[in-house]
C-alpha cells in the first residue's frame, strides 16, 4: 500500500470520524482535530494528511489520591464545545476560531464542597512514522522509545512536539498562562502519547481555566521549527511590547551618573540601551519611598525623589533609566508592622524565609510574597507612582527567575498556585506568579511619553521571561549555558545581557603561568564575541569597557541584537559550525562561527525560503566585497573560509522575486557611507523577468539604480528598492571596470541619511587647543529642545574625553570632579562668522535626499556647520560627527578589575585588553 | 559522639607572609583500608540477573538518571553505572551494611567519571531500620566531561574540575555515632547530568598516610608529633630547598603536628587535620 493511499485512507477515516455528531471539531492549515464529546472523550488527528485515533483527549487526576477521574456523562456537545461531569466536577473543553494554529481553552469548574487538587492534562495521537524524535520543551530525544517528558516550568518552554522526517505536530500552553506547574512531553506507550499537563487548585464554587495551543509544522529543523511557529503565532510575546522605549537596544548596565550629562558620552561610547538602576529605594517594598516608611536617611525626601527624577531625566536622554525593584524580599519592619501578610510562612504560621541585609546594607531583609494580600496592593500603587511621579522609563526586577516554589497564606491563595502530590500537599506557588503580576502591571503603565518596560535578571520559565523586554544572565556565556539557552528560546527576539564575568573560578589559575593567563583571557573574550554572534547575546557595558576584543565586534553584536534571534539557522553546512538566523527578509543576518578548532572552507547550503520565495544573495557585514552564492529551487549554496574561533556575519539584502535559479555576487555594500555612495552586484541566472528588492542602509535614500549599465525604474519603501530587470545568463560587457566579469552589474546609487562633507577638514578642525576648548557652539536664539540638545551633546563629548584623560574608567559622575575638563561654551546668537571657530547647529533643510549634513566651511574663522531636517535628523547628524571625532579622539575605557587573579595576567582597574 | 573530618584527604598549606618566606609544609592525606570489607559483592562481579547481587538503586527520578552494569572496570570485568540526563536528579546504587557503634571506618569507592558529580555517602540507620538524619556522612568528587570553552578556547588542564585520573578514589572516614546500627552505602550520580563507573568499594577499618612536604631555604629541623606530643618523626639540618617524607599506619581519627624551621630561624607549625579544640591555628 502506498504512503498516497494510507493518507488518503486516514484522512477518509478522520473525515468520517469527524462527521460523526457529538464531536468537538477543530481545524487549521495542515491539522484537524475530532475529539469525541461522549465519556470516552477520544480523539483524532490528522497532520499534513495522515492521521491517528488516540485515547481521551484530556484527562483529570486527583491530586490527593493520584486516581484518575472518569466522567460520569458527557453533558453537552457542539462543534466549538465539550462538557463533562466528573461529579462534583465540570470540566468544558472550546476551541478558538484561529487559521494558523487551534486553540484550547479547557475549565474546570468546582461545585463541591472541598478545594479539589487536579492534574488536567491534554494528550493528542501522534500519527508519525517510527522512529520519531520528541522535545519536551527543554531537551531533544532522538528516537522515543520510552517516556520522555520535562517536569516543572524552570527552563522550560511551554510547547512540546514530536516529529518524523514529514511532519511534526506541537502541543503547548497558550503564553498568558498564570500557572506554578507543569509537565510536557511524549509518552509512546500511551495512545495519545504527545501531551501537556498542568496542575491546578479550586476551591469550591471556583474555576480555573488554561489555554492550550496546537499546530503542525515542517520538520526540517526539527523541534526549532515548532519554535519559531510558536513565535510566529505570538508574537507579540517574543519581542520588546509597543510603545516601550525604542532606546532599549544596545548594552546594559551601570550609568552611575549622578545625574551628570557626562553619562551621554558613557552610553554612546559603550552603546548604552538601558541603565540597571540599581536599589534606588529606601527600604525593599517600599518601592517609591514614601514619607510614612522613610527614616530621613536620604535627607528632605522631596528633594530626594526630586534629584531622582533629575537623574532619570538625564540618564533618559540617552538610555532607559530604569527603576530597580525586588518583589521576592520585603523590609521585616515593614512587613511586620504593614504587611504581615507578605512574610512568607509554613503551615504551622513560622516565618520560613531567613533575614539578612542582601540588597541594601543598612535594612534586614526576609523572605516576601506581593500577590494576593495588602503588600501587592501597596506595591503594584508605588510602581504607579514611579511611572506617573518619578517619569521613569521602566522597572529593573531583580531575581526573575520565577520557579522557585514558594509556601505561606500568600501562595497558597495566589491565582497559578500548584500542590504538591498526595494526601497532605502542601499547596504552594512559584515565585513568578507574583513577579508576572507584577511585570504585567508594568505594561499597563505610562510616563506620559512611553508605555514602561520590564528588564529582568535571570528569567528562566514563562512567566517572567515572556513578560520581560530585556533580559540579563547575570554571568559570562560560557557559565550555565544552559540555563542561558533555555532564557534565549524563552526570550525569543527580546535582547539578552551577559552580565559579568569570573574566569577566576572556572580557570586553575594559580597553576597556570601569567602568559597562559593572558592568553585564556583572550580566549574568554573571543568566545564571549563568537557565542553572542550565534545567539544573539549581548555583553553588558562594563564587560565591553577596556576590552577592545569586545569593542571591536559591538556593531556586529548589536545588529544581531537588533534584528531579533530565531531558532532556525536556515543553514546547514559540511563543517560543525555554530550557524545563527537573525531578523527577516533583506533585513537577515546570517553568523557562521568557527570553533572547530581548525581553519575551514565550509559548504554552506542556505534554506532561502526562511528568508523569503525568490532567490538571495549575501553580503559582508562590513560591506566588502561577498561570497559568490549559487541560488536553485530554494537551496543557495556557497563556499566560505571562516578562521578558528571567528564569525563570519553575512547580510542578505538582495532578494530576486519570480527567479528559482541564480548567482549572486556582493562587490560593494557600503553601509557605513557618510557620502552618496554605490551598491553593486552581479547576477546571473536563466532568462527571466524577475523582481529585484534591495535593503539600503537606515535612512538612506535611493537616487538611482542601473542594470546592465543602463537606468532603471525603481521605487523606494522604507529601506527597501524595488526595481523590475531582466535576468540574463551570459557575461555581460561592462567597459573598463575589471572588476566585474560574469553576470549583469546592478548598481544602486544612495545618499546616506547624514552627508559628512570634507572629513578630512573636520578631523583638522581646532575643537581644542592643549585640551583646552578653542571653540564655541552656537545655537539660533530661542532655538528648540532637540538643537539645544545636540549642542550639549557635542560640548558634552569633549567634556568627557578631556576628562578621562585625567581619570580614565571614571564612572561620570566622578567625573564631574575632574577640574582640568574643557568645556566648549554654548551660545545662542546668529549663525554667522564669529572671532573663535565655531561649531553651528541648527534645524532646517538639508540639501538633496540626505536628512543631516555636516560640513565644514572655510572662513575667517572655520565654521563646522550640523544640521537636520528635524530633531531626529540632526541627532543622528551630531551623532555621525562625534563618530568621526572618535578617529582623534580614542577611548575604550578601562576594565576595572582587581585581585590576585587578574594582577597575575598583569591587569588591574586601568588596563585596556588589547 | 560526633567527629569532625573537615579534610578528609586534601592538601594543606601554611606559609606566612613575611619579608623571607617562612618554610611551607604540603600535607596530603591518603585513607588506606586496613581490614576486612564489609561490602558485598564489592567490585561488581557477581550476579547471575539483570543486576549485580548485592546492591540496590535508589533515585528521585527514575526517567532521568538510570543505572547499568557496566562491562568497563577498575579491577575484574565489570562495574557499577550510572547516567544522568537532569541536573534535579539523583541517583545511587545503596547497600545496607551493618556496623560497630563509635567506631572509626572508610567509606571508599574508585570512580571513573566521564561527566557529572559523585556521591559517596553514608546514611545511618538505628537499631529499628529506621534513617537518622543526625547521621548523613557525605564525600563529593567531580570531573566536567566537557567545557564549552575546551578545547578550542581554553585547554582542558586549564579548567577547575577537567582533569582527573580515571578511577581515582573517593575516600569517606567516618565514625559511627552511638545509635548507629546499620549504614546504608550510597555511591552515584548527584544532581549534576553525567556518567560514572564506581567499582571496588570498601567499607571497613582504615589507617592513614599523610605524606608531607617542607619547602623553603634551606631547613633547620623538621618535626611531626601526635596530639599527646610524642614526637613520630624529625628530619635533621639541610641546605636542601625541600624534604619530604611519609607517615604511614596512623590511626585515622588522631590529630598530628607538623613544625618545621628555616636556616633563617622562621618556623610553621601545622596541625592536621585541624588543631586540637583551644589551640590556634
Amino acid at each position: 500500500m502506498t504512503r498516497a493511499l494510507v493518507a488518503m485512507l486516514a484522512i477518509l477515516a478522520c473525515a468520517a470520524a469527524c462527521a460523526q455528531p457529538a464531536a468537538l471539531r477543530a481545524q487549521c492549515d495542515g491539522l484537524i482535530i475530532a475529539v469525541a464529546t461522549t465519556p470516552e472523550r477520544t480523539a483524532q488527528v490528522e497532520v499534513m494528511g495522515a492521521g491517528a485515533t488516540g485515547g481521551p483527549a484530556f484527562t483529570l487526576r486527583d491530586g490527593h489520591t493520584g486516581e484518575m477521574l472518569e466522567p460520569a456523562q458527557g453533558i453537552g456537545a457542539s462543534p466549538r464545545s465539550g462538557t463533562w461531569e466528573f461529579n462534583d466536577l465540570r470540566a468544558k473543553l472550546s476551541r478558538v476560531e484561529r487559521d494558523d494554529c487551534i486553540e484550547w481553552v479547557a475549565e474546570c469548574a468546582n461545585f463541591g464542597p472541598e478545594q479539589r487538587w487536579l492534574t488536567l492534562t491534554v494528550a493528542l495521537p501522534l500519527p508519525l512514522d517510527e522512529p520519531w524524535s520528541g522535545w519536551d520543551g527543554s531537551s531533544e530525544t532522538a528516537a522515543v522509545t520510552a517516556p520522555a517528558y520535562s517536569n516543572g516550568i524552570d527552563q522550560v518552554f511551554p510547547m512540546c512536539c514530536a516529529w518524523d522526517a514529514q511532519r511534526g505536530l506541537a502541543l503547548g500552553l497558550q503564553p498568558q498562562s498564570m500557572i506554578s506547574d507543569m509537565s510536557l512531553g511524549s509518552d509512546p506507550g500511551a495512545e495519545s502519547p504527545l501531551f501537556a499537563s498542568v496542575k491546578l487548585v479550586i476551591d469550591p464554587g471556583e474555576s480555573e481555566s488554561v489555554g492550550f495551543v496546537a499546530y503542525p509544522f515542517e520538520p526540517r529543523f526539527g523541534w526549532r521549527d515548532a519554535l519559531e511557529r510558536y513565535y510566529r503565532l505570538y508574537p507579540e510575546w517574543f519581542a520588546p511590547r509597543e510603545g516601550t522605549d525604542p532606546q532599549l537596544w544596545g548594552t546594559g548596565g551601570y550609568l552611575r551618573s549622578g545625574g551628570s550629562r557626562l553619562c551621554w558620552e558613557e552610553a554612546r561610547r559603550f552603546r548604552f540601551g538601558w541603565d540597571w538602576g540599581y536599589a534606588p529605594y529606601r527600604i525593599t517594598g517600599d518601592w517609591y519611598a514614601h514619607a510614612e516608611y522613610y527614616d530621613g536617611a536620604y535627607g528632605d525626601l522631596d528633594e530626594w525623589h526630586e534629584q531622582m527624577r533629575h537623574e532619570d531625566e538625564v540618564e533618559g536622554r540617552v538610555a532607559v533609566a530604569l527603576n530597580y525593584v525586588i518583589p521576592q524580599f520585603i523590609n521585616v519592619d515593614l512587613a511586620r508592622e504593614h504587611f504581615p501578610d507578605a512574610l512568607l510562612r509554613d503551615q504551622n504560621g513560622n516565618v520560613i524565609a531567613r533575614e539578612g541585609s542582601w540588597v541594601k546594607r543598612d535594612e534586614t531583609i526576609t523572605g516576601g510574597w506581593y500577590w494576593g494580600n495588602s503588600a501587592m496592593e501597596h506595591s503594584l500603587a508605588s510602581l504607579r507612582e514611579l511611572a506617573e511621579e518619578r517619569r521613569v522609563e521602566g522597572i529593573s526586577f531583580d531575581n526573575a527567575t520565577g520557579g522557585g516554589m514558594r509556601y505561606g497564606p500568600g501562595p497558597e491563595n495566589s491565582p497559578g498556585r500548584a500542590f504538591t502530590p498526595g494526601p497532605d500537599g502542601p499547596v504552594w506557588a512559584v515565585e513568578g506568579i507574583s513577579y508576572a503580576g507584577h511585570m504585567d502591571h508594568v505594561h499597563t503603565l505610562s510616563n506620559g511619553e512611553h508605555r514602561l518596560m520590564v528588564a529582568a535578571n535571570g528569567p528562566r520559565c514563562l512567566l517572567t521571561a515572556f513578560r520581560s523586554d530585556v533580559a540579563m544572565h547575570e554571568a559570562a556565556p560560557y557559565y550555565e549555558t544552559r540555563t542561558l539557552a533555555a532564557m534565549r528560546r524563552l526570550l525569543g527576539h527580546k535582547p539578552l545581557i551577559c552580565w559579568e564575568d569570573h574566569p577566576e573560578n572556572e580557570l586553575d589559575w594559580e597553576r597556570m603561568s601569567p602568559e597562559e593567563l593572558r592568553l585564556a583571557l583572550q580566549r574568554d573574550y573571543e568566545f564571549w564575541v563568537m557565542y553572542g554572534l550565534w545567539t544573539g547575546v549581548t555583553p553588558s557595558a562594563h564587560r565591553v569597557r577596556g576590552n577592545s576584543i569586545m569593542l571591536r565586534h559591538l556593531d556586529e553584536i548589536l545588529a544581531v541584537q537588533r534584528a531579533g534571534w530565531w531558532p532556525v539557522p536556515a543553514m546547514r553546512a559540511d563543517a560543525d559550525l555554530w550557524l545563527g538566523r537573525f531578523g527577516e527578509g533583506t533585513g537577515t543576518i546570517l553568523t557562521l562561527g568557527n570553533a572547530t578548532g581548525a581553519d575551514v572552507a565550509a559548504q554552506v547550503e542556505l534554506l532561502t525560503d526562511y528568508l523569503g520565495p525568490g532567490c538571495w544573495g549575501l553580503a559582508p557585514f562590513d560591506g566588502g566585497e561577498g561570497p559568490t552564492v549559487t541560488n536553485d529551487n530554494g537551496v543557495a549554496r556557497m563556499t566560505l573560509p571562516i578562521a578558528n574561533r571567528m564569525t563570519t556575519v553575512l547580510r542578505a539584502p538582495l532578494q530576486v522575486l519570480f527567479a528559482s535559479t541564480m548567482t549572486a555576487q556582493c562587490l560593494a555594500f557600503p553601509v557605513e557611507a557618510d557620502r552618496p555612495a554605490t551598491i553593486r552586484w552581479r547576477l546571473s541566472g536563466p532568462a527571466a523577468q524577475v523582481t529585484l528588492r534591495h535593503r539600503l542602509p537606515e535612512g538612506a535614500t535611493a537616487d538611482a539604480v542601473r542594470w546592465g549599465g543602463a537606468p532603471v525604474e525603481f521605487s523606494q519603501q522604507d529601506r527597501e528598492v524595488t526595481a523590475e530587470v531582466q535576468l540574463a545568463p551570459r557575461s555581460v560587457d561592462y567597459g573598463a571596470d575589471a572588476t566585474i566579469r560574469d553576470g549583469v552589474p546592478l548598481e544602486i546609487d544612495f545618499t546616506p541619511r547624514v552627508i559628512i562633507d570634507n572629513r578630512e577638514a573636520l578631523l583638522d578642525f581646532p575643537f581644542l587647543a592643549d585640551v583646552q576648548a578653542a571653540c564655541e557652539i552656537v545655537t539660533p536664539d530661542d532655538a528648540p529642545e532637540g538643537v539645544q540638545f545636540a549642542a550639549e551633546r557635542i560640548a558634552v563629548y569633549f567634556e568627557y574625553w578631556t576628562a578621562v584623560q585625567i581619570k580614565p574608567g571614571a564612572t561620570p559622575s566622578t567625573l564631574m570632579g575632574v577640574e582640568e575638563r574643557a568645556i566648549i561654551p554654548v551660545i545662542s546668537g546668529p549663525a554667522g562668522a564669529g572671532e573663535m571657530p565655531r561649531i553651528v547647529i541648527a534645524l532646517g533643510e538639508v540639501e538633496g535626499p540626505a536628512s543631516g549634513r555636516v560640513s565644514v566651511i572655510a572662513d575667517a574663522a572655520p565654521t563646522v556647520l550640523v544640521t537636520g531636517e528635524d530633531a531626529e535628523a540632526l541627532n543622528a547628524a551630531v551623532l555621525a560627527l562625534l563618530e568621526v571625532l572618535d578617529e582623534r579622539h580614542p577611548y575604550a575605557g578601562t576594565m576595572s578589575v582587581g585581585g590576585p587573579f587578574y594582577e597575575k595576567a598583569g591587569l588591574g582597574p586601568s588596563s585596556v585588553f588589547e | 559522639m560526633t567527629r569532625a573530618w573537615p579534610c578528609l584527604i586534601g592538601v594543606l598549606i601554611a606559609a606566612q607572609a613575611a619579608a623571607e618566606p617562612p618554610p611551607r609544609i604540603i600535607i596530603e592525606a591518603r585513607p588506606v583500608p586496613a581490614g576486612e570489607n564489609l561490602i558485598v559483592n564489592p567490585s561488581f562481579e557477581d550476579g547471575a540477573g539483570e543486576w549485580p547481587d548485592g546492591w540496590a538503586f535508589t533515585v528521585n527520578q527514575p526517567t532521568k538518571v538510570v543505572r547499568f552494569w557496566a562491562d568497563q572496570a577498575c579491577t575484574g570485568e565489570r562495574s557499577a553505572g550510572v547516567r544522568s540526563e537532569a541536573g534535579n536528579a539523583s541517583g545511587y546504587w545503596a547497600q545496607d551494611v551493618a556496623v560497630h557503634p563509635d567506631t572509626d571506618y572508610l567509606l571508599t569507592a574508585r570512580v571513573q567519571i566521564e561527566d557529572g558529580k559523585v556521591l559517596v555517602r553514608a546514611f545511618g540507620r538505628n537499631a529499628a531500620g529506621e534513617f537518622l538524619k543526625s547521621f548523613d556522612r557525605r564525600a563529593y568528587d567531580r570531573r566536567r566531561g566537557t567545557h564549552i570553552m575546551a578545547p578550542v578556547f581554553w585547554q582542558p588542564e586549564w579548567i577547575v574540575d577537567m582533569v582527573r585520573e580515571p578511577w581515582a578514589p573517593v575516600n569517606l572516614l567516618l565514625h559511627t555515632d552511638p545509635d548507629v546500627a546499620t549504614i546504608q552505602v550510597q555511591v552515584g550520580s548527584y544532581f549534576e547530568p553525567g556518567t560514572m563507573y564506581i567499582d571496588d568499594v570498601y567499607l571497613g577499618p582504615a589507617t592513614l598516610t599523610l605524606d608531607y612536604v617542607v619547602e623553603a631555604d634551606g631547613i633547620a629541623c623538621v618535626r611531626i608529633y601526635d596530639q599527646a606530643g610524642a614526637l613520630l618523626a624529625r628530619h635533621a639540618r639541610t641546605q636542601l630547598p625541600i624534604v619530604a617524607g611519609s607517615l604511614e599506619g596512623l590511626p585515622p581519627g588522631g590529630r598530628y603536628r607538623f613544625e618545621a624551621t628555616s636556616l633563617a630561624g622562621d618556623v610553621t607549625e601545622v596541625w592536621y587535620p585541624e588543631p586540637p579544640e583551644g589551640v590556634q591555628p
